[in-house]
């Protein structure tokens, strides 16, 4: 255990000396990180649109849509209204991205409703603000249906029910299904809680993860290392058993990734306003992380015979459980066999759990991440040490 | 011919290193591919459905917001627990809970209850929208029905049909679109298209960057003074190794933009036009390689710092993110990376019937950063070689 810890103690020393390996452990995540944050406008489930209206009707039914629906999107602070003159100049604003959608309510729909006939309202949007517009025509229809429903209800007890149509009746008809309960409810449920990290969280998290996988190969590496330089074969003869010689390099890949995911971790919380909850799971699912990724690295010692061969295995290893994982774009507006894909990796599971921590869980919601992510490292690692432990022996 | 065959030999280091093959051609289609398919189908907000009545009302219901004009994506949920799940993670934006008896209820004539939630965002506000216009859809043909049946109706099933022919054929009050100005990208822009421009650029700068250590080996190993001593010129190893550059990025280039081509339909507009983009930015890259080829001395180092400022340069260019999403005043800043000059360039052939004339700025901008970068690189080469 001496020696091991003497081997891990002098290779952290070589490798503080090493400017790379700070730049790809330390610097690069937390330049990237910063970058992200800057550079992404932070829009966490928030939806806003500035909507033109145009009354040329200046009626009842205009006012009941513009009092009614449309006031009620302004407090819901979905949309902001300003009130236009015309149809030309509206038609500017949207073209212009002044607005993001307008509506034209026509002169005469109030005359045209209460006579029965039709009327036509305009909504102005642009291919710049598609959901905008979309969000305009669905509020103008389900008004244009609740003022319908009147008109509809008469109609339909005319032709299929046994009433005429004279005036009387028709009065009569109206007021009875003015009378008529709305059918249907729309309760609001109290709001789900998040369990999502906010975008500066996520991409500290993705980098932190990303450039984990490249921190981890600084220790177990050095084995190929020492064999090409001869230093192994002397350790071996010190005698080092060779479960030491690897336990001091795993321990050094270790604490590479623990140090390199606290840095960037620590640094995203108070200079990027990453949340990142309840410190202990977190520290916890970092040391899994660190763990799977030494495991994996010290998997492709054994298969390489060249540092130059393991280090661009890895990097390739680690590239493509990023790309697969999440680490570059969030998953969750992915199709679903890319997300169930996403689960092979560490990576997911790591940023999962991150993502339930900021929701405000603990150990317990992390612990099918912690679970995975222990399990990928110990298989991984095992296999590794079988096969670098012939490595080590072959010399 | 030695110019050919100093540049012949970057090549073929290029090809004969498997592990490199992986990042300069296999990384960014895969990426490409993966860009594709999440971002390239609909972006439609996703709504969670938790439907626990098979009526024909429940159905009638997911009918009308199918055929609403706010586009969801549909996603169906079995039971609460698993629409909260997906709510609570942000992998649906609103749920809708059609409770069990939902057709029922109407049908007896009493209040049904639909429950929507979501997280507190202003994106559920404005998705609640198409709920709330599909229940006035269908809450008119059910009021018709309900005055009908109090007036000689008979069957709930056929009034509420008869109900909502009648709703089709009302004059009532219509909703009409138009469409003004211009989106971020035209509508007809392929799936993969925007994705393939800003891998292409993104990896052509990084191989150029990992293109530059082969440079320092070739220096530091001595080949380049075995070369001097031997009758080559200086003129001519420094036009080798620069052709050499160039021909590694152009290789890159070309493969990324005949894949995405061949596999994924990309369309990169104007040929003339897009090829000369792909030289400037080739030319940029050799520009890069050739400065910190002969300014760095430690491979390693070169190596590791090259891939991180070509990934930092790229997100800054907007290799990453598309810069028309980026705040402002960061859009202007991002202009000081040949990236961004680039991309904005290859945006601009997303519009049909552009041409090499509506590239003239990002081109020039282009030749510029290429000649600089040329100059000093090519300077510095020649003073590292001959001392």
């Amino acid at each position: 255990m001496g020696a091991a810890l003497t081997i891990a103690l002098k290779d952290l020393r070589q490798r503080l000396r090493d400017r790379s390996a700070i730049i790809t452990a330390i610097a690069a995540p937390l330049v990237l990180a910063t970058m992200f944050a800057l550079l992404l406008p932070s829009n966490d489930g928030g939806f806003h649109a500035d909507l033109a209206v145009v009354d040329l009707d200046g009626g009842p039914v205009a006012q009941g849509l513009v009092d009614g629906p449309l006031a009620g999107l302004e407090a819901a602070d979905v949309a902001d209204l300003t009130t236009v003159g015309s149809e030309s100049e509206a038609s500017t604003l949207v073209e212009d991205g002044t607005v993001d959608a307008a509506i034209v309510i026509p002169a005469g729909l109030s005359a045209a409703v209460s006579a029965g006939g039709g009327a036509e309202i305009t909504v102005i949007g642009s291919p710049a603000a598609v959901l905008a517009a979309q969000v305009a025509r669905s509020v103008v229809e389900g008004y244009a249906n609740e003022v319908e429903a009147i008109q509809l209800s008469v109609t339909t007890a005319i032709q299929v029910g046994d009433v005429g149509s004279d005036p009387t009746t028709v009065g009569a008809l109206a007021a009875e299904a003015i009378a008529l309960p709305a059918p249907i409810a729309v309760l609001d449920e109290a709001a789900a809680a998040a369990r999502q990290a906010s975008s500066a969280t996520y991409y500290a998290a993705a980098m932190a993860v990303l450039f984990v996988f490249f921190a981890a190969q600084f220790g177990v590496l050095g084995i190929l290392g020492e064999r090409r330089n001869g230093t192994l074969g002397r350790m071996l003869a010190a005698p080092i058993a060779p479960a030491t010689i690897l336990l001091g390099k795993l321990l050094v890949s270790l604490v590479m990734c623990v140090v390199s995911m606290s840095v960037v971790v620590t640094v995203a919380a108070i200079a990027l306003g990453a949340d990142w909850g309840a410190p202990l799971p977190l520290a916890a699912l970092i040391v899994a992380t660190s763990i799977s990724a030494s495991g994996i690295a010290l998997l492709v010692v054994g298969f390489a015979r060249t540092e130059d061969q393991a280090g661009a295995i890895t990097s390739m290893v680690a590239m493509t459980l990023a790309v697969l994982g999440g680490s570059f774009f969030p998953l969750t507006a992915a199709p679903e066999f890319l997300t169930r894909l996403s689960l092979l990796t560490p990576h997911a599971w790591f940023l999962s759990g991150v993502a339930e921590l900021a929701g405000g869980g603990g150990f317990a919601a992390i612990a099918p991440a912690l679970g995975v992510l222990l399990a990928i490292g110990i298989v991984t690692g095992g296999l590794g040490l079988l096969r670098a432990r012939a490595v080590v022996l072959a010399r | 011919m030695s110019v050919l065959e100093i540049a012949r030999v970057a090549i073929v280091r290029l090809v004969r290193d498997r592990s490199g093959l992986f990042f300069v051609f296999m990384l960014p289609i895969v990426i490409i591919l993966v860009l594709g398919l999440m971002y390239g189908g609909s972006s439609a907000p996703r709504l969670g459905v938790l439907q626990s009545d098979d009526g024909v009302l429940a159905d009638d219901l997911l009918d009308a917001i199918r055929g609403g004009s706010l586009v969801l994506e549909e996603r169906a949920y079995a039971d609460a627990a698993s629409l909260d799940d997906a709510i609570e993670r942000g992998l649906v934006e609103i749920g809708l809970e059609i409770p069990a008896g939902y057709t029922a209820t109407l049908e007896g004539g009493a209040t049904a209850t639909l429950v929507v939630r979501g997280q507190a965002t202003s994106a559920l506000a404005a998705l609640r929208r198409a709920v709330e216009a599909a229940v006035a859809e269908q809450s008119a043909r059910i009021r018709a029905t309900r005055l009908t049946l109090d007036h000689g109706g008979s069957a709930f099933d056929a009034t509420y049909q008869a109900a909502a022919d009648a709703q089709r054929d009302l004059a009532g009050v219509a909703v009409a679109v138009e469409t003004v100005g211009e989106g971020i990208f035209p509508e007809n822009t392929g799936a993969f298209s925007i994705g393939a421009q800003s891998q292409l650029i993104l990896f052509m700068f990084l191989t150029s960057m990992t293109a530059a250590t082969q440079l320092i080996l070739t220096r530091q190993l001595g080949v380049s003074r075995r070369m001097l001593a031997g009758p080559t010129p200086v003129r001519t190893i420094l036009l080798g190794e620069t052709l050499g550059r160039f021909g590694v990025a152009m290789v890159q280039g070309l493969f990324i933009v005949t894949v995405t081509v061949v596999a994924f339909g990309v369309d990169w507009g104007d040929p003339l036009a897009a090829s000369l983009l792909v030289i400037m930015f080739a030319l940029v890259g050799t520009g890069a390689a050739m400065v910190v080829g002969a300014v760095a001395n430690n491979p390693d180092q070169a190596g590791s710092l090259g891939v991180f400022a070509g990934m930092a340069l790229g997100a800054f260019g907007g290799a990453m993110v598309p810069i028309e999403i980026f705040p402002p005043e960061m859009q202007t800043i991002a202009h000081l990376s040949p990236h961004a000059w680039a991309i904005e360039g290859f945006h601009a052939l997303l519009v049909p019937g552009t041409g090499v004339v509506d590239i003239l700025p990002q081109l020039a901008a282009l030749l510029v950063f290429a000649a600089g970068l040329l100059t000093v690189g090519v300077w510095r080469f020649r003073r590292a070689l001959t001392g």
